[in-house]
């Protein structure tokens, strides 16, 4: 169980920066995730905690520096996207090698093994090569050698992404009760959001080789600081806007259309300001188009717009609704039966949501 | 391209005592009786290769579209050819080719003449060991170019309404120019600096560049002499494989689009 | 693969050549079987009298011999080499990195004729052009371009993680390319050891500018057949080829045919 602090850590190649100036801390025991779409940074990151790769500025366990360890020497737990199991020897083996390289004695090299089988539930596999497994066993193997050494920290790179999806959420629940078991530092990087929120404790989201926002999963997606992450975790229906007044603690702000949207926070917000509204879809619901438009003294919001595009997706149905500006707001309806949907596209619709759930991004 | 300069001196200048002079280079770009081996040697690779370009071709097209199995035994034939020494292959087709040879005896056994014909020593038995012993050389990259193809390519053009041999023309070798063009410059080289089969097929009576520059240089101790012909030829090649680079480059670059 | 593609003509053309080249061999085969001294095919009576022949000629032998102390000491040589060569040119980017790779491919593209003389010429100056180890550094050259070729491509599809994992394990840079990289592109060092030892077995051209009183066995063949007229010639020869066709036929799956490949 260990801390890691990251400070001012710089990754350049060339005149590209992998990494800009970063810097973070993990709490001991914490799993963190790191979030971001291809090429943010988020695997140079851990390849930087991993040793792989050449960098400025200092990443230290404890408060110890490890930055002139080399990757043999840093204790960590490191599983890859492609698992990177030797081909050439059997499971056991595998899990084994880093053992072997720290030169236990051969009975303690077993009874940790047989440890690790029972505990990834390996059990029967033992003594198959790589090549004879299932792609959620060869996870498991990744996992268990990289387990079996007792490292400082655990380090995923995206473990889950070869798996499918009912498998992968299998293994995230697995890998959330594993590492909750064993109590180890662990840092994931993933750019599938969900994913994310399922595993992690805090979430990092990064893109461009820096941090955008970090911070507990649920106030990463209830309050994202800025656009971007605010756009990559879950449904995005933002429009423009500018402020207009505040009053009583509310934020009144006018959209293109001319409609009045009333927004309860947003820090750092002036009169005049040009802003981004948000709303997620779970937070609106879907009115006919028979529903008065807001009037400024209820708590609820609405705005109207046309319905743009019904979709059928089983379990429920996706709504477009195109605004007047121009924007396309996503809602979910819960299929309730055939008969509880009427609308189709071309049909007038309102949505109306709670002034406390309008999200007041910067411009 | 870069030459073995570390271990080719340019002791393409005299070094008769001290002094370098160009009195080698003088002696065999002038005489036309050395050049003539020059021209020879260029004649003979140019015909051998559009020979083995063609018949390479056809065994590497069959080769892309027969089962496995069979490729396998193909692709083994082969490399057992290119791995046996040249020497030991030309050998072979002397037996064939001379006197009491197989060729020979079947045609007076079947009376279509009273004497052997003199089939070894001449060109058509240079340049028929050439082409033989080089053909292994030209299949492979042509091969290699072709089975790189995306079978979906294929579909899709029949999916258009291209004939076989339409989808040959449009796709299939235009895609493999890459191969022709590693194939072809390997084997006009390999022809074109022969050596063995001229010699043992030729018997001194059809030498090339190539043999010539071994007598000046073991026989007759010329060293100077030899060297300067060997930087020539030398040059030459390395001319000739960027011409074709060149070449094929833009042949290539026509066929991507 | 094309797999609808059947065209008769280009079967039969393929045939034809794949026959037309294989012909001398089997000749080959034929006349050295034969009982008389006459090179006749298809031979008249057999017999193996000039297989044994050929050991008790000491000329054979010795060629024998020292073809293979040669080639065995030049595979092993290139090989390391050829990997070391390899692990730079795929791992690394520094200056020279294309000029470095073209230096080593060279002999591939250099006639023949002129690597030998070359090295005469080279070794004449350093006065050891008549020595083993002149003989064994040019045929070290000459199998390098092989080595490094098949190695690269091993290394280029080999993946680094696998390294990097083991390296995670507490496995040194060093360590770690001896447990995990070498085994796995084993195959592929196998098959650049096949082409190594061919390529220094069966070279004439070059090799005959640096004999002297020993010489290598393609040399000796070559010598023979130019004076001698019995089949013994083709018995050394017909032995070479089997020889040849089994070590092809048993380690053909390792041998990619990119291998051979020009880059060109």
């Amino acid at each position: 169980m260990q801390r890691i602090e990251f400070k001012n850590v710089i990754v350049q190649y060339k005149d590209v920066f992998a990494l800009r100036n970063l810097s973070l801390n993990v709490d001991p025991g914490e799993f963190l995730a790191l979030l971001g779409p291809s090429g943010c940074g988020k695997s140079t990151l851990l390849r930087v905690l991993g040793g792989f790769v050449p960098y400025e500025g200092s990443v230290s366990f404890d408060g110890q520096a490890v930055d002139d360890l080399p990757a043999h020497s840093r204790e960590i737990g490191f599983v890859f996207q492609d698992y990177a199991l030797f081909p050439h020897k059997t499971v056991r083996e595998n899990i084994a090698f880093g053992l072997q390289m720290r030169k236990a004695a051969r009975p303690t090299i077993d009874q940790r093994v047989n440890e690790m089988v029972a505990l990834l539930r390996l059990d029967g596999l033992a003594d198959r090569y790589p090549s004879q497994l299932s792609g959620g066993q060869q996870q498991r193997v990744a996992l268990a050698r990289a387990i079996a050494i007792n490292p400082r920290v655990l380090l995923l790179d995206e473990p889950l992404g070869a798996l499918d999806k009912k498998l992968r959420e299998e293994m995230q629940v697995e890998l959330r009760q594993l590492q909750q078991r064993v109590g180890i530092t662990t840092i994931f990087v993933t750019h599938d959001q969900e994913e994310a929120l399922s595993l992690a404790d805090r979430i990092a989201v990064m893109s461009g080789g820096e941090i955008r926002q970090i911070g507990p999963k649920a106030e990463i997606y209830e309050r994202p600081a800025n656009r971007f992450v605010a756009e990559f975790m879950g449904q995005s229906n933002i429009v423009p806007a500018s402020v207009i007044a505040f009053r009583d603690g509310v934020w009144r702000c006018r959209l293109a259309s001319g409609d009045i949207i009333d927004a309860a926070a947003g820090a750092d917000l002036a009169v005049g300001k040009e802003v981004f509204l948000l709303v997620r879809s779970e937070r609106m619901k879907l009115l006919d188009g028979s529903a008065l438009p807001a009037d400024g003294l209820s708590a609820e919001e609405r705005l109207p717009g046309t319905v743009d595009h019904v979709t059928y997706l089983g379990s429920q149905i996706q709504v477009r609704v195109r605004l007047v500006t121009g924007d396309v707001f996503k809602i979910f309806v819960h299929n309730t039966g055939a008969a509880s949907f009427s609308l189709k596209a071309g049909d007038p619709a309102t949505l109306s949501f709670s002034a406390d759930d309008v999200i007041v991004l910067a411009a | 391209m870069m030459a073995y300069y570390s271990f080719l001196p340019s002791t393409g200048m005299a070094q008769v005592g001290e002094g370098f002079t160009l009195g080698a280079y003088r002696a065999f770009l002038g005489d036309p009786f050395n050049m003539a081996y020059l021209w020879r040697s260029l004649r003979v690779a140019t015909y051998t290769t559009l020979i083995v370009l063609v018949l390479g071709y056809s065994v590497a097209y069959f080769m892309s579209f027969c089962s496995p199995r069979t490729r396998m035994l193909v692709s083994v034939l082969l490399l057992v050819q290119f791995f046996t020494s040249y020497v030991i292959r030309t050998y072979a087709i002397v037996l064939v080719l001379g006197k009491y040879g197989v060729v020979n005896r079947m045609l007076i056994a079947s009376g279509f003449t009273q004497e052997p014909v003199r089939l070894l020593f001449t060109e058509f038995a240079v340049a028929l060991g050439i082409v033989m012993v080089s053909i292994p050389f030209m299949v492979f990259p042509i091969y290699s170019s072709i089975a790189g193809i995306s079978p979906n390519l294929l579909t899709a053009a029949e999916s258009l309404g291209a004939t076989r041999f339409r989808i040959f023309r449009e796709v299939i070798l235009p895609l493999s120019m890459p191969g022709v063009a590693a194939g072809v410059v390997i084997v006009y080289l390999f022809n074109l600096t022969s050596f063995i089969t001229p010699n043992l097929l030729g018997g001194g009576y059809f030498d090339l560049i190539a043999n010539f520059i071994f007598d000046k240089a073991m026989n007759t101790q010329e060293y100077p002499f030899a060297a300067a012909a060997s930087m020539v030829s030398l040059v030459l090649t390395l001319c000739i494989v960027y011409a074709m680079q060149k070449f094929f480059r833009v042949a290539i670059r026509g066929a991507e689009r | 693969m094309i797999r609808v593609q059947r065209h008769t003509a280009v079967t039969l053309a393929s045939a034809a050549v794949l026959v037309f080249m294989t012909l001398p061999l089997i000749v080959l085969f034929g006349v050295s079987l034969n009982e008389g001294s006459q090179q006749l095919f298809p031979p008249q009576g057999l017999s193996l009298r000039w297989f044994v022949n050929v050991f008790s000629r000491q000329g054979f032998v010795d060629a024998i011999v020292f073809s293979m102390e040669l080639a065995m000491m030049a595979t092993a040589v290139s090989v390391v080499l050829g990997t070391l060569a390899g692990l730079a040119i795929v791992r690394y980017q520094f200056l020279g990195r294309d000029l470095l790779i073209t230096f080593f491919m060279s002999p591939m593209i250099v006639p023949q004729v002129v690597v030998g003389i070359a090295f005469l010429l080279a070794f004449t100056a350093m006065r050891i052009h008549s020595s083993f180890t002149a003989l064994l550094v040019m045929h070290i050259v000459l199998a390098l371009p092989f080595t490094i070729r098949v190695v690269v491509a091993s290394l280029t599809r080999f993946r680094i993680s696998l390294e990097e994992a083991a390296r995670s394990l507490g496995a040194s840079p060093i360590h770690a390319f001896f447990l995990v990289t070498l085994p796995v592109i084993r195959p592929g060092m196998v098959a650049a050891s096949v082409f190594a030892f061919v390529a220094s077995f069966e070279n004439f051209t070059a090799t005959q500018f640096l004999i002297w009183d020993r010489t290598t066995l393609p040399v000796e063949i070559f010598s023979y057949v130019q004076t001698e007229n019995d089949p013994t010639g083709a018995a050394i020869s017909a032995m070479i080829v089997a020889a040849v066709a089994i070590l092809v036929a048993s380690v053909h799956r390792y041998i990619n045919i990119d291998a051979i490949n020009h880059r060109h």
